[in-house]
């Protein structure tokens, strides 16, 4: 039997499904983004006009029925409000119409473990970074429960935004990270704000600095420098944690996790200390319902009790608060 | 004899004789990964800016490892026998749990922001005293957010004991209830409120 999976915390609407830790079908349908970000309402609009089709599209592409699935996960949070309440909105109807368990999943916990779970890895860090968030994650059992500890984090904006915004200032079109990295292609170095404090760092210094040299340097270094130092920053929080655990595997995660710049470096510090960094097919890098469904699986292969009344969203559902029951 | 006995996250520590004198050598290794002038400007400006904090958390009566020798990328400095609190397993001592909120306030009077102020950078002396150490993202600076930042990193490493610690640094700091607001205000900012109390390796 399997379990499907629904992602809805932001600009992606994702249906998997997963039978035995076999992805069956990994769906998705994205708002476009003008050149004015995301507009919660607007794309929570788009995600139930679209919902239901994504929905069919990974059963016909898993080839199965609805009567094949035996429960239903969706993103319980971090994420949009609006964005989140159509998910869940859509897996508690199902849950109710066919008597499926109902499971929510942590949105940055199912990053990992599907990229985890992908590259069969057993004890790494994490690095996810994503539009909304920047983390070092790695697994503790301190406070009696097994959780993603959160070595370091953003204190501001997630890297992904910072680079979006700087993109939407500089009137690149699409507005998105990867224009910034195909701009930055033939730019060079301009010194720019870095801001890292053990393992933590902050972006929005960084963001106001290049934000205000557009037009008084080429915009193929500004682009250059900005992505530049903001990955370096992740890099150094992230080779100080790899060193402070004494861990030889690192994990790349979330949406920015496609940056093959950000790939290069993280392997190149990778490298200075014999470890390796693991990175999954890029539809998994995305926001993916496959990742949900996953997730859901785990939980209730480990027992998790589903209840209805707690089938809730939570925008603010932090990582180091959920149980890792597997 | 030059020896490497450590690697940090920005340096190597080496056990090196200098003229005579056992001593620690912590020099910034080059870091590939980054833009070459990126990572040339941040070696020599925390090279400088440690021996700097260094020099200056001494003068300020902060037990710290005397420095013998700046070159451009290293530091020669006194080497401390001792453990650092990372190391520790039991419960602190409320002793140390003080000193390390004094330590801190005597630090931020002089307007040094330690940067790492954490139980890793935190080594109790075989001669009984506690010392501060890798003053690596150190800043001068009378900025109140650097130094509730500090405060910030202290509160997550050491957990329980953070409330003695920080009884004796609102003892001895000047401006320490506006470092204090500032703490709860960067607490507030949302997604940290909640963030877990423990290092890494409990």
């Amino acid at each position: 039997m399997a379990v499907l999976g629904i992602e809805s915390s932001a600009h992606t609407f994702g249906v998997g499904i997963v039978e035995h830790g076999k992805i069956l079908a990994n769906c998705k349908s994205m708002y476009k983004i003008s050149d004015k970000g995301m507009i919660p309402s607007k794309v929570a609009d788009f995600h139930s006009k679209n919902g239901w089709r994504v929905i069919k599209e990974a059963l016909d592409t898993a080839g199965l029925a609805i009567d094949d699935i035996m429960a239903v996960g969706y993103t319980k949070g971090p994420g949009i409000g609006a964005c989140l309440r159509t998910g869940q909105l859509a897996a508690r109807a199902i849950s109710v119409k066919y008597c499926l368990p109902i499971i929510p999943v942590n949105h940055a916990v199912a990053h990992v473990e599907i990229t985890k779970h992908l590259s069969r890895v057993k004890d790494p860090i994490a690095l996810y970074v994503s539009g909304g968030n920047s983390q070092i994650l790695s697994l503790s059992d301190a406070l009696g429960f097994r959780h993603y500890y959160v070595l370091g984090e953003t204190f501001d904006i997630g890297v992904g935004n910072m680079l979006d915004v700087f993109a939407r200032a500089a009137g690149l079109k699409p507005a998105w990270g990867s224009t910034v990295a195909h701009v930055a292609e033939g730019g060079s170095y301009v010194p720019m704000p870095y801001t890292v404090k053990g393992m933590d760092f902050t972006f929005t210094g960084l963001l106001t600095h290049a934000t205000k040299r557009i037009g008084k340097e080429r915009i193929e270094d500004i682009a250059f420098s900005i992505q530049n130092t903001a990955f370096s920053m992740l890099c150094e929080a992230t080779e100080r944690a790899l060193l402070l655990t004494k861990k030889s595997d690192i994990l790349l995660c979330g949406g920015v996790a496609q940056s093959v710049r950000l790939r290069d470096m993280l392997e190149s510090m990778a490298a200075a200390h014999k470890s390796r960094v693991h990175v999954a097919p890029n539809e998994f890098n995305a926001d993916n319902g496959g990742m949900i469904a996953l997730v859901a699986e785990k939980m209730l292969g480990a027992g998790y009790k589903f209840d209805l009344s707690a089938a809730v969203t939570d925008q603010h559902y932090r990582i180091d608060k959920v149980e890792i029951l597997w | 004899m030059v020896m490497k006995i450590s690697e940090g996250a920005e340096a190597d520590i080496y056990l090196v004789d200098l003229l005579g004198i056992k001593c620690i050598m912590k020099y910034r290794r080059k870091k590939n990964y980054m833009p070459a002038a990126l990572d040339e400007s941040l070696s020599l400006r925390r090279t400088r800016s440690e021996a700097k904090a260094m020099i200056a958390a001494r003068r300020a009566g902060v037990a710290v490892p005397s420095i013998l020798l700046v070159s451009k990328y290293s530091i020669f400095m006194e080497k401390i026998d001792g453990t650092v609190l990372y190391e520790l397993d039991e419960r602190l001592p409320r002793s140390v749990l003080k000193d390390s909120g004094k330590i801190l306030a005597k630090l931020h009077n002089s307007d040094i922001a330690h940067g790492d102020f954490t139980k890793a950078n935190l080594m109790i002396g075989d001669n009984g005293s506690l010392y501060a150490i890798d003053f690596g993202l150190s800043a001068q600076t009378d900025s109140v957010e650097e130094k509730a930042l500090d405060l910030l990193l202290l509160k997550r490493s050491l957990g329980e004991g953070f409330k003695t610690a920080l009884d004796s640094y609102k003892r001895v700091a000047l401006s320490g209830s506006a470092v204090l607001r500032k703490l709860e205000d960067i607490e507030t900012r949302g997604r940290y409120q909640e963030r877990s109390l423990v290092t890494a390796k409990e």
